[in-house]
């Protein structure tokens, strides 16, 4: 049985493939797994930091406000090929990963002890005070919300009729977007991954999808990076009722969802 | 950036970063309670420590943190309960004394 790491790379004007090789490398060194690139640019691996480059054919890009703390930048972007993990997967056994995650211990190694899909329903901010309902439920009727940030399946049968079923949603996302009373402007992965739980579920709050090992935290992208020294991250958090004010934070030990891809960048 | 440091730490109140670092070393600790055996998911926390003490069988069933029923072998299990409360709750201890130590917002969020 092969075991590995899949994640996706599409450059605008972020290098999404850098910082997808920076996780590759953590990944090889924290968890000895090896990592596979899917992207729709021209990538050479000439490093052989990647195990395999699977070649992409991304559709029409959406546009989405990318915000560095107080400033932001409008930029295209294409995220549609994750509901196709299950076929462009070279690995039995996968884990996916968003390239803005840093990896920092081996805690997500114990996602492969099993055959059960798992996923967060819950992370865990690194900012004090904020608590945002959009990431506790996808829409006002209690349908659970959970991060397609990082996720495991493994090649069978149960686990192939989800990802058939997400392929579906995703094309027919309009519908699904009434159905389901999604306000979002843009298409996002998170309330793909969450409509196909619940619908995996028997349309209830159950427990088909396992939690991920360990917890995922994270900083929005109105916070920002301002070290990585190893294993130990150092963050500007958004101050509560101020614009352009933060507070010092800081975590060692951890892996950590750093939304501010700007920031994530300036430190690669 | 260094701008915005200063202004940062200018702002900076030292008890709101002190309980903020309080409050992710205790997400760490829960973090670091959890372990997987035999297929299980098990959180070594007092509760569970208490009850495989309390065991005086050599097989039990245990009711995993995801509602499974996982068969273990109860001096092996006890082992690993104490190891792994033993290794998270010392840690903890260690990083909570080396932050509440500090006395400025630079040194809590350099431990």
């Amino acid at each position: 049985m092969s075991n590995g790491v899949l994640c996706f790379a599409n450059n605008n004007e972020i290098n999404y493939i850098k910082q997808a090789e920076q996780l590759a490398i953590r990944i090889k060194k924290y968890m000895g797994l090896p990592t596979s690139l899917c992207t729709s640019d021209q990538y050479s691996n000439s490093g052989k930091i990647f195990d395999k480059i699977i070649k992409l054919k991304e559709g029409q890009p959406n546009n989405k406000r990318y915000y560095d703390t107080v400033d932001f930048k409008t930029l295209n972007f294409k995220n549609y090929s994750r509901c196709k993990s299950y076929d462009l997967s070279p690995y039995d056994k996968t884990l996916v990963l968003d390239v803005d995650y840093i990896i920092t211990n081996n805690k997500l190694s114990d996602a492969f002890i099993n055959g059960d899909f798992k996923i967060y329903r819950h992370g865990v901010d690194l900012c004090p005070w904020r608590k945002y309902k959009e990431f506790d439920f996808i829409n006002d009727k209690g349908v659970p919300f959970y991060w397609a940030t990082c996720f495991y399946f493994v090649k069978n049968q149960e686990h192939k009729i989800f990802f058939d079923l997400l392929k579906h949603i995703s094309e027919n996302w309009n519908h699904y977007k009434m159905v389901y009373d999604i306000d979002a402007r843009n298409f996002r992965n998170d309330h793909l991954f969450s409509i196909g739980i619940h619908m995996m579920n028997g349309f209830e709050d159950n427990d088909w999808a396992k939690p991920m090992p360990g917890k995922m935290y994270y900083t929005l992208d109105r916070d920002e990076l301002i070290e990585i020294d190893k294993e130990k991250l150092k963050f500007l958090l958004e101050k509560e009722h101020t614009r352009n004010e933060y507070i010092l934070g800081s975590i060692r030990d951890a892996n950590v969802h750093v939304m501010n891809k700007f920031s994530l960048e300036r430190l690669l | 950036m260094d701008e915005k440091l200063e202004k940062a730490l200018g702002f900076s109140n030292l008890a709101t970063i002190l309980n903020n670092q309080k409050r992710i070393l205790k997400e760490q600790y829960d973090e670091e309670l959890v372990f997987y055996h035999a297929g299980g998911k098990f959180k070594a926390d007092r509760t569970l420590f208490s009850f495989v003490c309390n065991l005086d069988s050599e097989d039990a069933v245990i009711i995993d943190e995801n509602s499974v029923p996982v068969k273990i072998e109860v001096e092996e299990f006890k082992n690993l309960v104490k190891s792994h409360y033993t290794t998270a709750s010392d840690n903890f201890l260690s990083r909570y004394k080396a932050i509440s130590n500090k006395r400025s917002v630079e040194g809590i969020v350099d431990v």
